[in-house]
């Protein structure tokens, strides 16, 4: 008997954990979508570019090289080290680099919940069933420590490819990624990633408008996460199927300005400096130096 | 004024000289075989403003669009500055083409880029492009919009940035489609002087696809009046907004000048000058009442 009211005691620890969290989600994610705008979770791409190419920061001045051969750093460290105490310092690391940036901070932890959405709303499912040391459990669901912690590990990786890539973004010139892209990748793929690149702005203004235009004929007054989910799904599946008809429009812009299946770039980009070199090369030993010993901590 | 009897039995012309763009029996149908154009002929010369009037899905962009070999034909003839236009020929960027839609026009992260986008792809070098490019944006009074990113363009300056990235290829033709179309009066008159200007300070040949025909009356020295993507009319402005039954044909409206002047002339007798423009309506209203002043 006693063993049965623990259980049930177990279960109701279980169920209100995932209400809490369901109501975490709809209260953080969905109110805060629905009460500030859901545009205001999209990257700004006027204020992206702004920064990019006005920015006056000092890592603005740092060579775009630098900042390129950096980021296949950043990605190592969040594919292969797993010490959560490692990846926070990591994350604090690159929001000080973004706060050096001179980049907006607040708009930052908007544009973060899109992406911790995402993770959390896959994850969500996996932290059930990862063994260890049990926080709850209610027959074959537990709920460990080791599970919170992949958790939070994936949250904070996501956050810091994220935070990396908005800080590459808004401190690089587009004509600088331009010319480095086309130089490490072949064609046709550097003309690809190019496009692929400055058509993402082109699909996000589409879909900002789509979604305000929606919102102004109360679509976004839904409550519920499933007719949320509804809505933000057939609003991207519209911006999908409206980006081929504007591609179609830029592609014959394009073409009628002389484009000819390459994008013309002819900037120098400057190279990195003594410093540069340096900081490449401590971030590289430090990478390696984490994922050796990172593994023991 | 020829009409539409011509086109029943469609001839290769003659290329004249001075002609920049000569286009003859241009057929062209979309993949669901819907035809789009039909029997066209079409002629631009050296310094003149020719104006494409028709009501919406006339066949106007689709004409425009061939105009510079975006779209290339596959009946008829197009004979573009000299250069015979087949599926095999480029796009001719010395045509220069202003789309609708500027928004999709204008892409690239700032103006300054934008407009360097065409010369770049022309093989000029980065310096060469971007004087290339200032020039353009300070030719049309652009010049404030250097450096400022698209997005936060209103739609007016982005048809300015639009025209200042052709512009910035020195081409001798330039090819507007509906250029004032969705602006307010103060951007639409500034770009139909901007046209203008080019016309006249740079002999830059126009064509404008609209059916604003305020602007046709305004701006043209030349019209073709297209409907169901056949041409139903050419002639110049005063021929063709009195003859009431190619406008009725093509579903569009008299000039507000020659509509105020046949009100005015109803009962009474009719001027021997037929005013097309406001500011002729005005001069013959001018004259009307110093004359019937005591």
């Amino acid at each position: 008997m006693s063993s049965d009211i623990s259980s049930l005691e177990d279960f109701m620890r279980v169920a209100l954990i995932i209400v809490a969290c369901v109501n975490a989600y709809r209260g953080c994610l969905g109110g805060l979508m629905t009460n500030i705008g859901f545009e205001k979770h999209l990257p700004d791409l006027g204020l992206i570019t702004h920064y990019s190419e006005f920015g006056k920061s000092p890592v603005h001045e740092i060579s775009p090289w630098t900042k390129i051969i950096l980021l296949p750093v950043v990605v190592f460290n969040i594919t292969v080290i797993i010490d959560l105490r490692l990846l926070l310092m990591i994350l604090f690391a690159v929001v000080c680099l973004y706060w050096a940036s001179e980049l907006p901070i607040v708009l930052l932890l908007y544009w973060w919940t899109l992406p911790v959405f995402f993770v959390a709303s896959i994850t969500f499912l996996l932290i059930w069933s990862v063994p260890g040391s049990d926080l709850v459990s209610y027959g074959p669901i537990h709920l460990t420590l080791e599970g919170v912690a992949l958790f939070v590990t994936l949250i904070v990786k996501t956050l810091i490819g994220v935070t990396y890539s908005l800080v590459l973004l808004m401190t690089t010139k587009y004509n600088y990624l331009t010319h480095i892209i086309s130089k490490i990748l072949p064609y046709p793929l550097s003309q690809i990633a190019l496009l692929t690149y400055r058509f993402l702005f082109l699909t996000l203004e589409g879909l900002k408008s789509m979604v305000i235009a929606m919102k102004s004929r109360g679509g976004l007054k839904l409550s519920g996460i499933r007719k949320h989910g509804k809505f933000y799904g057939s609003v991207f599946a519209l911006a999908f199927i409206r980006s081929f008809d504007k591609a179609d429009h830029v592609a014959k812009a394009m073409q009628s300005r002389g484009y000819q299946g390459k994008l013309a770039s002819s900037y120098y980009v400057p190279r990195p400096s003594a410093g540069g070199y340096a900081f490449i090369f401590v971030a590289v030993l430090l990478s390696i130096f984490s994922y050796s010993f990172g593994r023991y901590f | 004024m020829s009409n539409d009897k011509q086109l029943s039995a469609c001839e290769f012309r003659e290329l004249e000289e001075d002609e920049l763009i000569h286009v003859d029996c241009l057929e062209h149908v979309y993949p669901d075989g819907t035809s789009s154009l039909h029997n066209v002929c079409f002629s631009l010369f050296k310094g003149e403003i020719v104006v494409i009037c028709g009501a919406n899905g006339a066949g106007k962009s689709t004409l425009v669009e061939h105009l510079n070999g975006l779209v290339k034909p596959k009946v008829g003839r197009l004979v573009v500055l000299g250069q015979e236009v087949t599926q095999k020929t480029g796009v001719i960027t010395e045509v220069g083409l202003v789309f609708q839609d500027s928004d999709s026009q204008v892409f690239a992260p700032t103006v300054l880029d934008d407009v360097m986008f065409g010369p770049l792809n022309k093989g000029f070098t980065a310096d060469a492009a971007r004087l290339a490019a200032i020039c353009a944006l300070e030719r049309i009074g652009a010049a404030h919009l250097t450096n400022r990113i698209p997005y936060y363009l209103s739609r007016g300056e982005k048809r300015l940035v639009a025209i200042a990235g052709v512009l910035a290829m020195n081409p001798e033709v330039i090819v507007a489609d509906e250029p004032t179309s969705d602006l307010d009066p103060f951007h639409s008159r500034q770009i139909e002087s901007v046209l203008f200007e080019l016309k006249t300070d740079f002999r830059i040949s126009i064509v404008i696809a609209t059916h604003d025909m305020d602007l046709a009356a305004r701006i043209a020295d030349r019209i073709y009046v297209i409907a169901e993507g056949q041409v139903i009319a050419t002639g110049t402005p005063r021929d063709i907004f009195y003859n009431k039954s190619v406008l009725a044909r093509a579903n569009l409206n008299e000039p507000t000048a020659v509509r105020l002047y046949k009100r005015l002339c109803q009962g009474g007798s009719a001027s021997d000058f037929k005013p097309v423009k406001e500011h002729d309506l005005v001069k013959l209203l001018e004259g009307v009442i110093g004359k019937a002043e005591p």
